[in-house]
């Protein structure tokens, strides 16, 4: 057989994957006579379970067993439980098509592609199949008794093989969302969250019990998440929620749809009972069928228009991103006035306690920009003033400090400084005496003092530099001599800035 | 005159015509710096450990106005009085760390056309440092007996520059580059100046084929959007060679990068960025120290900034003590710059004022009390904690000593009016929706 062609309906579901199981060697066949004298069925109508929940959505569930036997899947069980651990081949695709698939309508070829196809669907690998094969699957893990299949391996099989196929074949949404409840009622076990909740919000807006499936949320923000259903813009969706923040979004744009569209301004919604009749459609001989009464609160199935319904919670949405101070784009709303004018006021009621986990951390990270200190003092402004300069003097070195000796100068007494300046021009100009100009810079800056640049190009060759070279050492020699450059150019040639031609002339004197 | 600093004059006119105009002068910043103290000292102690063969990266990360530039260029400054040879470009939408149609290259030559030393602080110092050497290695030659005129003189150059660059070859590129070093020395000599403006374009990245750089040079390969941070390398490696301290870059605006809508492009700029940290910081890039300034969101945001890119995050993330507890720390590849404190701010005037008295010759007529009640009236304005920074606060001062120099009957009153409704902060009028203030809200 060609290699196996994985579905790939929803991408990498790798983290909802039911466990992989090893396939057990096939065990001795059951005696059919011998099942039927074991497995008794329950009395017809009997109470099976009661139960009371003290919190959630579903106060109550009684559980009876059918009202009344019929024999049309007679053996069906049988050979389920027979075939459970049925020896697997590699086998070839072979199609397949019944509207109650059974395994007495297989042949053989059949048989052992399902067998097959089982094989890798239980070890989480989804190859092509048909609808009928999927049903007959499904049939068979609903009526499989739990010492044969446990209801937790039971009920993961079921969601990931809803979530895998349910792009391939739509219909399963209609009878998942019915046989999911009934089972997990039925055999107390909860459903995998995970698996399901990319398309629950689908979901709630066809199953006849999204109570169930609200079932953990209070009864606020249950009502509140089915009302978002209406809505066909989805906030899960968006570059800005995260883990981090997605509980934040969802709590407050589902209040906010709550604050919009509840007609029940009080209270909390009523209780109902409702008799379901397990597995409705499905395959159940009457030993595995079971009549449910379940009292629930019954949420409020608000007449939503779905443009109002998504416009609101964009609008939601961008009051949340603003109150966390994300940036927020949409800022114009089509919205009904008085549908906006519920929301403003929601958020206005919350924007006191609404804060982002990590806001605080952002607030100190603020402070970190802020600055050290506030107010005037002009004490403290000298002395900033003092410590700058021995930066500067770090920074500038010998010209620096100069200033450093002039900042002392200026605060001492007139006279004083007087005097000391005068003995300080006089030490100036020995200084200046004494300054050298090597002939290394004298010359080509004389050349180019008096703008004769043929003189300038014939010492830079004489002396094989490169005129550039040259120009580098007379800048440097200024630089470190009055604290700046005097060779400029001018795109063609380089001059002698005009600031300084008192200073060069001089140099050249020297 | 009561006080003066020593300056030459060309850079006190500098110094005041750039500040009026709103910019950090690329001469001279330290005589107007004003605090930082601390920031500073952490910088300096780098670029001591970088002079060491050492290397070093460093984010200056602070508001907008709170001194990012002006710090940058102080660095700079010093970077240069020791020896350094310093490179700075700001990032804008055409120039990026890597992008298509240019935008990296495009930053590889505001690098090198910005390429400063000492005795060329505003740059374009690359065809001195470069005739510097080669003159060096003339110099050695003839002073090892060799005649200059002797037709052996040139090719003993060139031998010498080829074996000099022949320790640059484990580098990438580092044989064309030695091979467009000699064709600049034999242009020079022959005085061939188109080859020599074509070894320079080659230096600066400005050849877009490789036809052309084969044509012109005999090289085979050119610096483009692809290999430009693998020469920068190439150029430290050939600096600290030839007896300069380190190589230096300072790239501003880093928010630009945060800006690249396209996550794709953005996280490949973020990737060009870690290696730099990876070459500078795991000694990789001996002699080069790497300077970027940015806002906050271009760091911290963590959908679009550098810490959207996690293994730039966990390099850079210091969500430790010094975040839990605001205490300083200095010490960490990134300095948050605080915003300056009202003192600091009236020290800032002061030296203003002094510089101003100084360049025009004529004490100006403002008293410590007026200093002060200026800087009050430009913080006390609405929003002024987060609108306005010094940048607008000295210009207005530049401008209000300016009015007081040229019309002497006019008092400090006069001029700012009786409760300062004549000062005009340009950010206090400013559009709400100025593209920086409204990011600022996204932090």
């Amino acid at each position: 057989m060609k290699k196996d062609k994985i579905l790939d309906i929803l991408g990498d579901l790798g983290s909802i994957m039911p466990p992989k199981i090893e396939h057990k060697p096939k065990t001795e066949n059951i005696n059919r006579k011998q099942w039927s004298e074991a497995v008794k069925a329950p009395p017809l109508g009997a109470l099976l379970e009661k139960h009371e929940y003290p919190t959630g959505l579903i106060c109550g569930l009684e559980i009876r067993a059918w009202g009344a036997e019929f024999d049309f899947y007679d053996g069906f069980v049988w050979y389920a439980v027979n075939f459970f651990n049925e020896n697997v081949e590699e086998a070839e695709y072979i199609p397949f098509f019944s509207f109650t698939p059974q395994y007495t309508q297989l042949n053989q070829r059949q048989m052992k592609y399902y067998l097959y196809w089982r094989y890798k669907f239980r070890n989480g690998q989804c190859i092509k199949t048909d609808f009928s094969y999927i049903m007959l699957f499904v049939y068979e893990v609903l009526n499989l008794p739990e010492e044969v299949l446990s209801p937790k391996l039971g009920i993961k099989y079921l969601c990931y093989l809803w979530a895998r196929y349910r792009k391939q074949y739509s219909q399963l949404d209609k009878y998942f969302s019915e046989w999911i409840p009934d089972y997990c009622l039925i055999h107390g076990v909860d459903y995998p969250v995970d698996t399901i909740k990319s398309f629950l919000p689908e979901i709630l807006k066809i199953t006849t019990f999204p109570e169930f499936y609200l079932n953990k949320y209070d009864i606020k923000n249950a009502e509140a998440e089915l009302m978002r259903t209406s809505s066909e813009y989805d906030f899960n969706n968006a570059s800005c929620v995260n883990e981090e923040n997605r509980e934040i979004f969802r709590r407050h744009i589902n209040m906010a749809l709550k604050k919009c569209f509840s007609n029940r301004e009080f209270g909390e919604p009523p209780v109902v009972s409702v008799i379901r009749d397990s597995y409705m459609g499905a395959l159940c001989p009457y030993e595995n069928k079971r009549r449910m009464t379940v009292s629930y609160y019954k949420l409020e199935r608000a007449e939503i228009d779905t443009v109002d319904a998504t416009e609101a919670v964009k609008y939601a949405e961008s009051l949340v991103k603003s109150g966390l101070g994300l940036r927020s784009k949409y800022i114009k709303t089509n919205l009904a006035p008085e549908i906006k004018d519920r929301i403003d006021e929601y958020f206005m009621g919350e924007i006191n306690g609404f804060k982002n986990p990590t806001s605080k951390l952002r607030e100190v990270g603020e402070k970190r920009y802020e600055p050290a200190t506030k107010g005037f003092s002009e004490e403290e402004a000298k002395k900033i003033e003092l410590e700058s300069r021995a930066t500067a003097e770090l920074i500038e070195g010998e010209s620096a400090e100069d200033n450093k000796e002039m900042k002392q100068a200026a605060e001492k007494p007139k006279a004083q400084k007087k005097k000391e300046k005068a003995s300080e021009k006089k030490a100036k100009e020995e200084d200046e005496n004494r300054l050298k100009v090597p002939d290394s810079v004298r010359f080509p800056l004389g050349f180019i003092f008096e703008e004769d640049y043929l003189k300038f190009s014939t010492y830079c060759t004489i002396k094989r530099l490169m005129p550039e070279a040259v120009i580098e050492e007379i800048n440097y020699f200024a630089f470190t001599t009055i604290g700046d450059i005097v060779l400029e150019s001018d795109g063609e040639n380089y001059k002698v800035i005009e600031e300084y031609a008192q200073e060069v002339s001089q140099w050249l004197k020297k | 005159m009561a006080e003066e600093i020593k300056i030459p004059r060309r850079i006190l006119g500098l110094i005041l015509s750039s500040v009026s105009a709103g910019v950090v002068p690329r001469v001279g910043a330290s005589y107007i710096a004003i605090g930082r103290t601390e920031e500073i000292a952490s910088l300096v102690k780098d670029l001591d450990f970088v002079k060491d063969d050492g290397g070093c990266m460093r984010f200056i990360i602070g508001k907008y106005g709170s001194g990012k530039s002006f710090l940058l260029t102080l660095l700079r400054g010093y970077a240069m009085e020791h020896g350094f040879v310093c490179a700075d470009a700001d990032l804008s939408p055409e120039r990026k760390l890597c992008g298509t149609n240019g935008a990296g290259i495009a930053t590889y030559r505001e690098l090198i056309r910005n390429l400063s030393v000492k005795s060329s602080p505003e740059g374009g110092a690359l065809g001195q440092i470069i005739s510097k050497w080669l003159s060096s290695i003339s110099m050695e030659l003839a002073a090892e007996g060799l005649d200059p005129e002797s037709p052996v003189f040139e090719k003993a150059v060139r031998n010498e520059v080829f074996s000099f660059c022949r320790e640059l070859e484990n580098h990438v590129g580092g044989f064309d580059f030695a091979l467009v070093l000699s064709n600049y020395y034999s242009a020079t000599v022959n005085g061939d100046e188109n080859k020599k403006s074509a070894c320079m374009r080659w230096f600066r990245g400005e050849f877009t084929t490789k036809t052309q750089a084969k044509m012109m040079l005999n090289v085979s390969d050119i610096i483009d959007d692809e290999n430009w941070y693998d020469y920068i390398k190439l150029w430290c490696a050939f600096f600290k060679k030839i007896g300069y301290s380190g190589f230096c870059v300072f790239i501003d605006e880093c928010v630009n990068l945060y800006k690249i809508s396209n996550r794709i492009s953005r996280e490949k700029n973020y990737e060009k960025l870690l290696s730099m940290f990876n070459d500078s910081l795991g000694g990789r890039a001996p002699g080069l120290a790497i300077f970027m300034g940015g806002t906050p969101q271009f760091l911290e945001d963590t959908r679009r900034g550098v810490y959207s890119y996690e293994a730039l995050r966990s390099r850079l993330n210091d969500r430790g003590y010094a975040v839990k507890t605001e205490l300083k720390n200095f010490m960490g590849p990134i300095i948050r710059l605080r915003r300056m404190s009202d003192n600091e701010l009236l020290a800032l005037v002061k030296r203003i004022t002094i510089l101003h008295s100084q360049y025009y010759k004529e004490e100006a007529r403002i008293t410590s009390e007026e200093m002060i009640r200026f800087v009050k009236i430009c913080s006390d304005r609405a929003g002024a904690d987060t609108l306005i920074t010094p940048r607008e606060i000295i210009r207005e001062y530049i401008s209000l000593l300016d009015v007081m120099l040229q019309n002497p009957e006019t008092s400090f009153k006069d001029v700012v009016g009786e409760s300062g409704e004549k000062v005009n902060l340009a950010s206090s009028e400013a559009d709400n929706g100025d593209v920086e203030f409204e990011d600022f809200d996204d932090i």
